[in-house]
């Protein structure tokens, strides 16, 4: 968390405690109710808000929390600073082990999963009453330091809310906090630059399951007494409505949601009934008139005053022409690519070259032909039910070509490049990757080996700023595990660091640096064509898949797109397959180009060779009839 | 005036402008072919005039009334019927119920009979298989029942989006010289999206060339038929200018 | 004595129940691609409204039932139309959660008109049970396989025979295709929405007398009737059909053989292996998964 985060919030805390001593029992006893909301809503947001799997099962989960650190306090006489810990822990993982099944289905279908896990669990707890005491429930010791009095405990809880928060800060704003928000918002685009769904949606609901587990023992132990008609369906319900009231993804948020909800009640004085009435109509409101909850549109708001469309526009178009120049210095780093990716080799500054480690003998960059292809594609065949999308398609492009794949609707360009970046298996066929097999590679292990694509529809992820973007592109350089992360350690906090600078200067030396805070939906499609590909270009690449680079934008951006991607080839040594519709594009730009025809390759070679050749003519004028056949 | 009449149109996808002041017209009884390269905006230009898409300036006109902010029924039942790209048919509907949705809009039983006999003695192979489920035909029947079924609702103008698009040569040429038939001897009003040029501009009496969303080149088939420039922007320029000069501005 | 056919026909009778639950729900998410989280909470709220019919003024049981199909397809179209269609730019996940919010509304709401006690339903109709051989069947249980059976006919000759059903299905098929042949595609959602919420209703009237009637007591009956889609394929409606009599028998198999007390944990898991193993079910199409 950085300063001013922490100084706001450490105020917060400051002036809920003073209000202690002020405030009647009761009083007292709702807030700190609301603070197990707001442990138990931060928990959920986390899931359902950052890593976008739904869940319906979180009353189950707190269940496991509640009773979890009531047995471990009746039955073993744990004290309390232990059990609730201990109880977050046990639920992470009954709720991961329970669920790892769950993780690979879409979200529909979780949905489905947690709601049986949540209905599952809510009839255990009355029927192993040797257990869980059964319906009569358990009478557990309340939280108590010294005087075990109302104000003690609302204290305790603050404090308590206040550090599970500090957690999800630490893990919401590190690399997998990003990369929870990059698979929810485009998945493809995630696996590509290198993150694991199955992982990643573990971790969230690990820890999420552990926030709902200590949010169970917190309330167990502030109640005094739980019951298994405590944790229905309802509850998982009511929690939803508290993040989206009060904006999924973002911690404010969550606290907001959670404590106006719980306390909305109390102020009206409102009956149990009356008060999920107002929570089922303020979601459904919510999900009507405010998507993105109150502080999120609070945010949304303030974006768009800060980044708005028009000013963009202007300078993006001033921005481009400064990219000539800009991409020089760009290339020091790449003769970094023959070594490791340490973060610590890479504080260089922008003009300078000089090296912390001992320089290989720098390599022609010039365009190298003929020391083996790159990339080699060997009767590729992919059929979708009976219909043959591929069909015994062959071609070479070799390192340092700049080779372009043209052909008309539905001849199969995407499906060549879903097949390259293993999205899609196929039928039959080889691909190899400088010698290497590349089927057996998953699609997130593609970026270590030095293959990067970039996507038609444009893969950033628009809920994060431009800096967050380019920084997902480097998520496989961090090293923190989970752990790490969330206790906020020295060294994942040096790295986050590191990262970030070097970032932040590779954004100056394209002179896009005030651009790094600016949220990728709010800006034009232009300039998010070309920061998807300079994330592209900043993470080395031996190859770079190019979907359409240039589709939608003017002809002076195409012009200067082309120079950039030259440039890329020429001093960099990239290798570069591109799809697209703008021959002139494709023509000026490419070494070689592979024309493909319902599935087929059907010419291939230089640009005015491919242009002429009859079979491409055919394919996109149609067959040539002899004239004087009309009617 | 009779006939479609564009003006001016532009469509935005968001912020991104597809169509840029496209204007055109299909007078009454002619075919006309959309044609250009892929993303040229020719899907985008047909989704407007059905009414899927609101062009955010421009005027449509069907026989001189402005209709650019119907909605999708509304364009039915005006007589501007598509049949979109890919076919999209209703795969576990039968043939004949297929085709039964395309009258949706009638009211007159006997007329629809009447009809379905015609779209029948049109496409003898689809009474064979009138029975069956529409996903288990072949890819050449299916584009015959997409069309057919548009007939069926009994269109004053057609709009054929990439009719072409996935079938075999043989079977392209059989379809336009059905789409001419149609247009011949029922005196079908044709507007249709064609990346196939030259089957297209065989059968259709003049065509325009869209291009980035833009009106590139419009003429007599004949006229285009021997333009070096359709080829060139299809398949861009065989020395290009500028793209290769080393500048550095 | 064999409990076995006991237990097999007395599964398809309460999976016949299950079955038309799912019905209405397939029908929904075919229809308009949604999963109604409130079908339970609107079958539940339905069924209270014949229950105080019944108990209240006396109203025959048949008339209830009536009532209680009205009130649930007027819920269905109050979803699609006052809810749903409203929050139409919102993203999937924010229309579930919006069903999710009219399921609190509709328990609340329920529990505040009605009180949150467990109430005892009385049964469609009363007398001796049948008796062949070594099974005995309620007359409500062989009733309430009729009224099941005749919906889920009378709803595939709606789908099959009928110019409206034929829409429908073509809605569900290809929206856009349908739009572009003049299709009221909104209109046919709202009457997929009233349809798949009758059937709920009627349902939950006959499955009411089983589980006592509470506002909070039919997210369980919710439950078996997703784990009836997920097992006949969340996009087949004769699916939903067969999932729910299987499932039906397997509760029943389970509760004869093993334990009554632990039959939702039971079908958690069911729904679990089923959706690893096969998620598209026994009857469902394979799901593609197609990268922009």
């Amino acid at each position: 968390m950085d300063r001013k985060r922490w100084f706001l919030w450490l105020l917060l805390l400051g002036a809920l405690l003073l209000a202690a001593p002020l405030a009647r029992g009761y009083t007292l006893y709702t807030w700190a109710l609301a603070g197990v909301y707001v442990v138990a809503a931060i928990g959920l947001n986390l899931l359902t808000g950052y890593a976008g799997q739904i869940s319906l099962g979180h009353a189950g989960l707190l269940a496991i929390g509640a009773y979890g650190s009531a047995l471990l306090v009746t039955r073993l006489d744990w004290p309390l600073v232990l059990s609730i810990p201990a109880a977050g822990l046990l639920t992470g993982l009954v709720g991961l082990v329970l669920l790892i099944p769950a993780l690979r289905l879409t979200a529909l279908y979780f949905a489905i999963a947690t709601l049986g896990f949540g209905a599952a669990v809510a009839q255990l707890l009355p029927n192993w009453s040797s257990l869980t005491g059964g319906h009569q429930g358990l009478r557990v010791p309340k939280l108590a330091l010294l005087t075990g009095s109302d104000a003690e405990r609302y204290a305790l809880l603050a404090v308590a809310a206040m550090l599970m928060i500090a957690l999800a800060y630490n893990l919401v704003r590190s690399h997998l906090g990003r990369a929870w928000l990059a698979m929810r918002d485009h998945e493809p685009a995630a696996q590509a630059l290198g993150i694991h769904p199955p992982k990643l949606k573990a971790y969230a609901f690990l820890v999420s399951a552990f926030f709902t587990g200590i949010a169970g023992g917190l309330y167990a132990h502030l109640v005094g007494y739980i019951s298994p008609g405590d944790f229905h369906l309802g509850i998982s319900i009511t929690l939803f409505a508290m993040i989206a009231v009060g904006g999924l993804a973002t911690i404010p948020g969550a606290v907001l949601g959670a404590v106006f909800l719980s306390l909305l009640p109390h102020w009206l004085s409102a009956t149990r009934e009356l008060s999920q009435v107002l929570y089922g109509a303020a979601l459904v409101a919510v999900v009507v008139f405010l998507p993105y909850g109150i502080w999120g549109q609070l945010l949304v708001g303030y974006y768009r005053l800060r980044f708005s469309d028009e000013r963009w526009a202007e300078r993006g178009r001033a921005l481009l022409a400064r990219l000539q120049r800009a991409v020089r210095p760009l290339t020091a780093r790449w003769v970094l690519r023959a070594s490791s990716s340490a973060p610590a080799d890479l504080a260089v500054g922008p003009r300078t070259r000089t090296q912390t480690q001992p320089q290989p003998p720098e390599p022609e960059r010039s365009p190298r032909r003929g020391e083996g292809p790159l990339l080699e594609v060997e009767d590729l065949t992919v059929r979708f039910g009976g219909l043959k999308a591929l069909d015994a398609v062959s071609f070479a492009v070799q390192e340092g070509e700049i080779v372009g794949l043209i052909g008309p609707n539905g001849a199969g360009k995407t499906t060549l490049f879903n097949v390259i970046s293993r999205f899609c298996p196929p039928t039959s066929g080889r691909i190899a990757l400088g010698g290497e097999d590349l089927l057996k590679l998953r699609a997130h292990q593609l970026i270590e080996r030095g293959v990067v694509r970039t996507f038609q529809n444009v893969g950033l992820f628009p809920y994060l700023s431009v800096l967050d973007n380019l920084l997902v592109g480097e998520h496989r350089r961090f090293r923190s595990g989970l752990l790490s992360v969330g206790l906020g350690l020295p060294r994942t906090r040096r790295e986050e660091r590191a990262l970030r600078a070097q970032a932040e200067r590779r954004l100056a030396e394209f002179g896009l640096l005030m651009l790094k805070d600016a949220y990728v939906w709010a800006l034009p499609y232009g300039t998010k064509k070309l920061i998807e590909l300079l994330r592209a270009l900043l993470a080395e690449p031996r190859l770079l898949l190019l979907d359409e680079p240039v589709a939608g934008m003017s002809q002076e951006e195409r012009e200067r797109i082309a120079q950039l991607i030259r440039r890329a080839r020429d001093e960099g040594g990239v290798t570069v397959l591109l799809v697209e519709h703008d021959m002139s594009f494709v023509m000026g730009l490419c070494d070689r180009v592979v024309a493909l025809s319902f599935g087929k390759v059907i010419a291939e070679g230089r640009p005015e060779e491919v242009a002429a050749h009859p079979a491409v003519v055919e394919a996109y004028l149609g067959e040539e009839v002899p004239l004087g056949a009309r009617a | 005036m009779p006939g479609l009449e564009l003006e001016d149109v532009w469509t935005y996808y968001g912020p991104i402008p597809a169509l840029r002041g496209v204007s055109l017209r299909v007078g009454e009884g002619e075919v006309v072919a959309v044609l250009g390269p892929n993303g040229a905006g020719k899907t985008t230009l047909l989704r407007t005039i059905s009414g899927l898409l609101r062009p955010r300036r421009g005027s449509i006109a069907l026989d001189g009334r402005r209709m650019e902010r119907g909605s999708p029924a509304r364009m039915v039942r005006l007589g501007v019927v598509q049949v979109p790209e890919g076919r999209q048919l209703f795969p576990e509907l039968t043939v004949l119920e297929n085709l039964k949705m395309g009258a949706y809009t009638r009211r007159d039983g006997h007329g629809i009979r009447k009809d379905l006999e015609r779209v029948f003695a049109l496409f003898p192979v689809l009474k064979e298989r009138s029975r069956q489920p529409a996903g288990t035909l072949s890819g050449g029947e299916q584009q015959m029942l997409a069309i057919a079924r548009g007939l069926m609702a009994r269109p004053k103008v057609l709009l054929l989006d990439e009719p072409s698009l996935g079938l075999a040569p043989a079977l392209v040429t059989q379809l336009f010289r059905t789409i001419q038939e149609l247009n011949q001897k029922e005196g079908l009003t044709v507007l249709l999206a064609e990346q196939n040029a030259r089957q297209a501009l065989r059968v259709a009496h003049r065509a325009y060339v869209l291009e980035l969303g833009r009106v590139a080149l419009e003429g007599s088939a004949q006229e285009l038929q021997r333009d070096e420039r359709v080829r060139q922007r299809y398949l861009g320029q065989a020395h290009p200018k500028g793209v290769r000069a080393e500048e550095d501005r | 004595m064999d409990i076995l056919p006991q237990l097999l026909v007395s599964g398809l009778a309460a999976g016949s129940l299950y079955a038309l639950m799912a019905l209405g729900l397939v029908l929904i998410f075919r229809t308009t691609d949604i999963v109604n989280f409130a079908h339970g909470d609107m079958a539940m709220f339905s069924t209270f409204i014949a229950y105080v019919l019944i108990t209240a003024y006396g109203a025959p049981f048949w008339a209830a039932l009536l009532a209680a199909v009205a009130v649930g397809f007027l819920l269905g179209v109050f979803m699609d139309q006052g809810v749903l269609r409203p929050a139409r730019r919102a993203s999937v996940i924010s229309l579930l959660i919006a069903t999710l919010g009219v399921a609190l509304v509709l328990e609340s709401a329920a529990g505040w008109l009605w009180g949150w006690e467990p109430k005892p339903f009385p049964r469609a109709v009363r007398g001796a049970p049948l008796i062949l051989g070594d099974v005995v069947l309620s007359r409500h249980s062989l009733l309430a396989l009729i009224v099941a059976v005749s919906c889920a006919a009378a709803l595939f000759a709606l789908l099959k025979f009928t110019k409206l059903g034929t829409a429908m299905r073509a809605v569900a098929q290809n929206r856009l295709a349908a739009q572009l042949l003049g299709v009221p595609v909104e209109r046919v959602s709202m009457l997929s929405w009233g349809i798949g919420s009758a059937l709920g209703a009627i349902a939950g009237l006959f499955i009411a007398p089983f589980v006592f009637l509470e506002p909070a007591g039919f997210v369980k009956v919710m439950l078996k009737a997703f784990a009836a889609a997920v097992l006949g394929g969340f996009t087949s409606l004769p699916g939903a059909v067969v999932g729910g009599l299987l499932l039906g028998v397997f509760d029943n198999l389970v509760g004869g053989y093993l334990t009554t007390q632990l039959k939702e944990t039971l079908v958690f898991a069911l729904i679990l292996v089923v959706l690893v193993v096969r998620p598209q079910g026994l009857l469902g199409e394979p799901l593609h998964r197609r990268v922009a």
